[in-house]
């Protein structure tokens, strides 16, 4: 059996992974909360026949596969559920509102460009320039080929640097319209 | 460029090349899309709720099954003392005293205890009042004393844990998303009984508003969510109270 990690390390270390996967497979807000419990659970429940000792974000991303899958069903079938924890609260204005503008806008080109990639594409991104990972162990995770992953990777790739190259001009015109 | 799966694959150093902006992008995508940290521990909170569920149930067939045992014990001691001093020896029985109804012995069922003479060849009507014998022709052996471990003791109430608290506002979790308000609303009453100043009061305040809201009753939902806002308006709860009866 080994030093298996708890549930709580597990779960602190690996919530926002979860999370932000489960985001980007389209589980909408008010279901995201119910599949990142459900993730645990599952994992918590199949502890005995989960292999623990390999990589324990490929075990979550499969797992979170699956259950976001399920959930994307329920959800076109049921309007509205109640969520079972709170709801959806964002975060109270930061002291620097500017400089968090700034950051919504940034991370806002690349949420629109990733929700503008399929599946495929969005995920090999996520799990490598996002997440960290290697091309290869996401390949791994994936279950595709490393030469795909590349493949998919560099495409992911070009259509963010695109977008944020979009962005960037944008930015420059209002610059030089305000300098005027 | 086509952006083609299956265009051709340059290798590694393709990908691993700089790109300031880029990182700069994701970086801030990386900030931005972060879980608020009151659902990750509210998140916690329910899973923790969840899985301790399973170990509750195994503690709780562990402790029936302890107390049938306790039972069956104090069962065997009670007929102990039911039939103290019984032994398979039929003389030292009829010393003890005891003797079947019709003076022969019989199974261990009908043996009663009667203080009464050994039987004669002729045995009484079994009609005989057998405790009208008097008390002054007690046995010559004393009776076995009753061991004193047997006694039971009652053990207090051990006193409820965060993990029983967590349970039971799990309970009140499932009832509300099981659209179960009735159910929701005695979970929190037990929740109000047992965990008055508990670690989940706040959120037991918003949860029973959903849930009276839910179960029709509007004038009282409203009025618990105007007063709860009115003393926790920039609680992280707030804007989930804020929702409950919102649309008419």
């Amino acid at each position: 059996m080994g030093d298996r990690p708890s549930l709580e390390a597990i779960y602190g270390q690996y919530h926002a992974f979860v999370w932000r996967v489960a985001q980007r497979l389209g589980v909408s807000p008010g279901a995201l909360d119910d599949v990142v419990q459900e993730v645990f659970v599952v994992i918590h429940r199949r502890r005995d026949e989960l292999d623990m000792s390999g990589s324990i974000a490929g075990l979550l991303y499969g797992v979170t596969r699956r259950v976001a899958g399920r959930t994307r069903q329920v959800e076109q079938r049921r309007e509205s559920r109640l969520s079972l924890v709170e709801e959806p609260t964002r975060p109270e204005a930061e002291p620097d509102p500017e400089s968090r503008v700034l950051l919504e806008e940034r991370a806002a080109v690349v949420r629109d460009a990733l929700d503008g990639m399929d599946e495929d594409k969005r995920m090999v991104f996520l799990l490598t320039a996002v997440e960290g990972m290697s091309i290869p162990e996401a390949a791994t995770i994936l279950e595709i080929n490393v030469n795909t992953a590349y493949a998919r990777a560099r495409v992911a790739r070009e259509m963010v640097s695109k977008a944020i190259a979009r962005h960037r001009a944008k930015e420059e015109r209002v610059r030089v319209h305000a300098t005027r | 460029m086509p952006l083609d799966d299956n265009a051709p694959f340059d290798g590694p150093e393709s990908f691993d090349g700089g790109d300031d902006d880029l990182a700069l992008y994701v970086a801030a995508f990386r900030e931005v899309e972060q879980p608020d940290p009151a659902r990750r521990d509210a998140n916690w909170r329910a899973i923790a709720a969840t899985t301790a569920a399973p170990r509750r149930r195994w503690l709780w067939i562990a402790a029936t099954a302890a107390a049938i045992a306790a039972t069956w014990v104090l069962v065997q001691s009670g007929g102990d003392v039911l039939r103290f001093g019984r032994t398979e020896d039929p003389e030292a029985r009829e010393q003890a005293g005891y003797v079947h109804g019709d003076g022969t012995g019989g199974d261990t069922e009908s043996w009663s205890r009667t203080r009464a003479p050994a039987p004669t060849p002729t045995p009484p009507p079994v009609v005989e009042p057998v405790v009208e014998a008097p008390v002054v022709e007690a046995p010559a052996v004393a009776p076995t004393p009753v061991p004193e471990t047997t006694t039971p003791r009652p053990r207090p109430r051990p006193a409820p844990s965060l993990a029983d608290e967590t349970a039971l506002f799990g309970e009140i979790q499932r009832a509300l998303v099981e659209d179960q308000p009735r159910r929701a609303l005695e979970a929190i009453a037990r929740h109000e009984r047992d965990f008055p100043r508990g670690a989940f009061r706040n959120e037991r305040v918003v949860a029973k508003a959903r849930a009276l809201c839910a179960a029709g009753r509007r004038d009282a939902a409203i009025k618990l969510r105007d007063r709860f806002l009115a003393q926790h308006g920039d609680s992280h709860l707030a804007p989930s109270m804020r929702a409950v009866c919102s649309t008419p």
